[in-house]
């Protein structure tokens, strides 16, 4: 763990750019470390505030977070870990008709089975605990939502950027406070007795999550992605209508007293935000700049495609999985990130961990770590202390 | 489509603390609110279809002119002899 100086405090989460040690021979865990590396260097570019002042004061803990070496320290790492992490995943070879991609993506979304997580958690004995833990997964990126879209949006580029910033207004909540989206994520988190600050639970985040963050944020991070982005908001828009209407059904069944705002904000806003990227940014650029702009396009929603599956697929799988495990305790029962105690992966070398007990997500606890091997391979496990 | 138009380059104007924009049609004259119904949009940087509706700049969503106009809030202006425009 690269936690800094001994005797520094833990610094207060949104400043907490901890990032694990990869272990030799434990290639789930190295690939981990690595997008856990990337995480920080995305999140470095962000004006982050503790909710309420550090018991030291802010500024000493902002400084070092903010210092322009350990910045551009950290942006050195990211050309490589792109290029290792996250490019490979792009396939260009998906066609360039983007009129005709549309009408399939849409067809395929809208006739798509019920969100699965939902549907199986309507069945699970403990999907309290579940729940929190798709809460705490899907945090990385929400809990500052759109700041990364936001990126897309500066410069200069003609009609589309305005589509694009009337859509960032409603990302913000028409500069009302209590209105903007990641706030009212923030009440769903707390509706489920989670904490809500910014980065609070990163020792649980699995590789899958941070994966998904580190995508959308290599998509906006770097402007000659800006088609690529577009594909990014065709595909979330679209897809993302129809999850959140299902999450927002399951809260109204199973957690009334949970504020589900959020969910049925993007059930109503993301059909209007998906006709305004098909009508007012996809077909413009495309009519302008002809097919390779398509192709772009279509790169971007695919790339954005595959690592919502990954990253449902996974969040499902371990979900599935704990509740197969033999001895666990439910929910969070310590301080996740003070000590966060060693990640372990189902590759990591458990034996010597036997009867130690390994806390999973926000889910809860394995009574016994060597239990970790039957969970999928992006599952990150914390050795309790 | 009727010959109406929208005042979306006058100045703002502001009545009891409401912000309207004019709205021409058939030869009359109408302050409207400047709140779009579905989500509080500047209705008055928006434009008029050939259905005859008024089209929000935030979400695209179209109302028709007819009920716009008939709608809350809505001012039908008066032509008054200029010694009487003061108490409009």
């Amino acid at each position: 763990m690269n936690a800094g100086p001994i005797s520094e405090p833990t610094p207060p989460a949104v400043y907490d750019s901890r990032v694990d040690v990869a272990v030799e021979g434990d290639a789930a865990l190295a690939l981990y470390v690595k997008h856990q590396t990337l995480m920080r260097a995305y999140q470095a570019r962000y004006v982050l505030l503790p909710s309420a002042a550090p018991g030291g004061g802010l500024r000493g803990p902002m400084q070092r977070h903010y210092d322009p070496a350990r910045v551009q320290a950290l942006d050195a790492l990211r050309p490589g870990l792109e290029a290792e992490l996250i490019a490979p995943m792009l396939d260009e070879g998906r066609g360039s008709d983007a009129g005709a991609y549309i009408v399939a993506m849409l067809a395929d979304i809208r006739g798509g089975p019920e969100n699965p997580f939902t549907a199986w958690l309507a069945a699970a004995p403990h999907r309290d605990d579940h729940y929190r833990n798709f809460l705490v997964q899907s945090s990385p990126d929400l809990l500052a939502e759109a700041s990364a879209s936001a990126l897309g949006v500066v410069g200069e580029f003609g009609e589309p950027q305005s589509a694009l910033f009337r859509i960032l207004i409603d990302e913000f909540g028409y500069g009302a406070h209590g209105k903007k989206h990641s706030i009212l994520y923030r009440a769903a988190m707390r509706g489920f007795g989670l904490d809500d600050e910014y980065n609070g639970y990163w020792p649980l985040f699995d590789t899958e999550a941070v994966r998904l963050h580190n995508v959308i944020h290599w998509l906006f991070q770097n402007p000659g992605n800006v088609f690529r982005q577009i594909g990014f908001l065709l595909y979330a828009e679209a897809a993302y209508q129809r999850s959140t209407h299902s999450h927002y059904r399951y809260l109204t069944r199973f957690n009334p007293n949970v504020d589900a705002r959020y969910f049925g904000e993007h059930a109503h806003i993301d059909v209007h935000h998906s006709r305004m990227i098909v009508d007012e940014v996809v077909s413009p650029l495309v009519t302008r700049f002809g097919a390779e702009v398509g192709a772009e396009v279509i790169a971007g929603a695919e790339l954005t495609r595959t690592v919502f599956a990954k990253a449902g697929d996974h969040l499902l799988g371990v979900s599935r999985a704990f509740e197969a495990a033999a001895g666990v305790s439910w929910g969070i029962d310590h301080d996740v990130r003070d000590p966060p105690g060693r990640a372990v992966t189902p590759s990591s070398d458990l034996e010597p961990l036997a009867g130690r007990r390994v806390q999973v997500g926000a889910i809860g606890a394995l009574n016994d770590a060597r239990d970790l091997a039957a969970f999928p391979p992006a599952t990150i496990g914390r050795v309790i202390p | 489509m009727s010959g109406a138009w929208i005042g979306r380059d006058l100045p703002p104007i502001v009545r009891d603390g409401v912000d309207y924009f004019v709205v021409s049609r058939d030869d009359e004259l109408f302050l409207v609110p400047n709140h779009c119904p579905h989500r509080g949009g500047p209705l008055k940087f928006g434009y008029l279809n050939e259905r005859d509706e008024l089209v929000c700049p935030m979400h695209g969503n179209a109302f028709p002119l007819d009920a716009l106009l008939n709608g809350p809030g809505v001012r039908r202006l008066r032509e008054l002899p200029a010694d009487a425009a003061d108490g409009l």
